[in-house]
């Protein structure tokens, strides 16, 4: 189902609720209800609400956070490979200053 | 591949891509085809709007963990089970059980069989079925599927409340797929 039909889907079911739809339409749309529960439940839900304007405004924020989780998680990921690169360069100069420390103390208790 | 193509391809496309590509963004597009549907799902069985939003996250976050580990097929279903599953939970914590009779089973329809079946039936097999059926069912299947009414019609027709409408459709409508396929059987033999 694509995104374009599913919008089509959604314009359908707030005519649905307004009582919008003309007869043939309403019973093409019952008869989708009648044939998916997932359509079938979300109407009788929506139907429950007394201000259909205030849908929206919840369909909103919950893509807004939807969004959220799903960029966070890219974030995270960019965030992880900064520190890991981070602690990569401070471990490659501790290694270095070491080997040459040791380095300048054995030369020194040789000579 | 940008948004605006995102939005032309189907869930199980959509799926194959985020399977490809591990890419979570590809969920979102795909979630959020999913946000009203939730949203009213959750509203029905919760019946409060805040926790039905809160629902929906949870959904959300659920989906997002659980899509990864396996090949889903049938998106639509399984986000529906998902729903469902958890708003029933919640009912559970609460020690609310669901009267018997408050909801009817609607069997979700995957391949459009159904729609198939009652478009494209044998139609002389069909009336028999029909008349198989009890009273209630073969009102309201005649009444919706053949004569074309809504429901509210059927319910000022019948008297029937729009509960026991439904009901009667669901199950005419799952009798007489088994009719049907017992007659058609009997036929070829």
């Amino acid at each position: 189902m694509s995104n374009a039909k599913i919008n089509i889907e959604e314009q359908k079911l707030f005519q649905y609720l307004e009582g919008n739809l003309s007869s043939e339409e309403a019973h093409q749309f019952e008869q989708e209800m009648a044939d998916s529960a997932l359509l079938n439940d979300a109407v009788e839900g929506l139907q429950q609400l007394k201000d259909n304007s205030k849908i929206n405004n919840y369909i909103d924020d919950l893509n807004k956070q939807l969004k959220q989780y799903t960029a966070s998680k890219k974030k995270r990921r960019v965030n992880y490979k900064s520190q890991f690169n981070f602690w990569a360069i401070i471990s490659i100069v501790l290694i270095l200053a070491l080997s040459i420390i040791t380095y300048l103390v054995l030369s020194k208790i040789h000579s | 591949m940008n948004q605006k193509q995102l939005e032309h391809i189907t869930d199980a496309e959509l799926l194959e891509l985020y399977y490809q590509k591990n890419d979570n963004e590809l969920l979102g597009v795909l979630l959020q085809r999913y946000t009203l549907l939730l949203f009213g799902t959750c509203l029905k069985y919760l019946k409060n709007e805040t926790e039905a939003r809160d629902a929906v996250q949870q959904v959300f976050l659920k989906s997002l963990t659980e899509i990864p580990k396996y090949k889903i097929t049938y998106f639509k279903s399984w986000i529906y089970m998902v729903a469902k599953n958890h708003c029933l939970m919640q009912l559970r914590n609460k020690n609310i059980t669901l009267e018997f009779g408050s909801q009817i089973v609607v069997e979700e329809d995957t391949n459009k069989k159904d729609e198939l079946f009652l478009k494209e039936a044998q139609l002389n097999i069909l009336e028999v079925a029909i008349n198989d059926l009890n009273d209630g069912q073969k009102e309201c299947i005649q009444m919706f599927y053949l004569q074309k009414k809504s429901y509210q019609e059927v319910c000022e027709h019948t008297g029937f409340t729009l509960l026991q409408v439904k009901s009667f459709i669901q199950n005419g409508k799952r009798n007489l797929k088994i009719l049907m396929e017992k007659k058609s059987i009997k036929n070829h033999e």
